[in-house]
């Protein structure tokens, strides 16, 4: 199954953090068979998780009760016919918070995200899917 | 042949992920996106091709919504 939260960091994570928290929940998603992403912007986390559905909910418990972090929201769950981040045992990006203007006529992802319409948070966990593989395509 | 009509006629959407990265969808649906980098902006289809680099937003999201039904093989 899959499953996309966000989150708010209690504290602000700086590189070091980060590290420890990748590091050792990478080394259990392998065991477990869960891959996914992290995405983490203006002190909030977004996390795609997928695996199998037993694990996950595993997973979610121990998340939802890590003192590192709070309000986690579940924003998509579901089956999933196929991974979308199979080569990622926890891929991480931090993302910029935007500074400019959005341009005319434009949406913002991250509003879309957590703004309620069912549409739109699909479309939004798209885009920064979408995103990631584009940067982490740029990054090799 | 591709004749770089817009084929699909659902409107194009745009999002922004991060300053200067911009993503087109279309029903759901990715049509491309936008990243400006080193003073330009480069347009990509939905395969990730590039379709050029503008120096305008405006004229990089045209090329990317006219990159639309090219290249598919359905
Ligand atoms: C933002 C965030 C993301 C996390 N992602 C994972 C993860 O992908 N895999 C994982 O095993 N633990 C992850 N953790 C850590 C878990 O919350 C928890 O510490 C870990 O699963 C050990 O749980 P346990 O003490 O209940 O065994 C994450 C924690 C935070 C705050």
């Amino acid at each position: 199954m899959s499953l996309v939260y966000s989150s708010t960091g209690s504290e602000e994570f700086d590189d070091e953090r980060l590290d420890t928290l990748l590091a050792e929940s990478r080394a259990a998603n392998r065991e477990n068979g869960v891959t996914g992403i992290l995405l983490y912007r203006a002190g909030r986390f977004v996390q795609f998780l997928e695996g199998p559905a037993s694990r996950i909910a595993s997973l979610m418990r121990s998340i939802v009760a890590d003192p590192r972090h709070r309000n986690v929201r579940v924003l998509l769950q579901g089956d999933a016919e196929r991974r979308h981040f199979p080569e990622w045992t926890m891929g991480y990006k931090r993302v910029a918070e935007a500074t400019g203007p959005l341009p005319e006529g434009f949406r913002s992802s991250f509003e879309d995200l957590e703004g309620g319409d069912p549409d739109g948070m699909l479309r939004a966990v798209r885009e920064l899917s979408f995103w990631f593989r584009v940067r982490a395509r740029d990054a090799d | 042949m591709a004749t770089g009509q817009d084929t699909d006629h659902s409107p194009a959407l745009w999002s922004r992920v991060e300053d200067g990265f911009y993503v087109c969808t279309a029903a759901g649906a990715f049509v491309g996106y936008v990243d400006h980098r080193a003073g330009a902006h480069h347009a990509f289809d939905q395969f990730s091709r590039a379709v050029g680099a503008f120096a305008t937003l405006t004229d990089a999201m045209v090329a990317v919504v006219g990159s639309r039904g090219e290249g598919v093989t359905s």
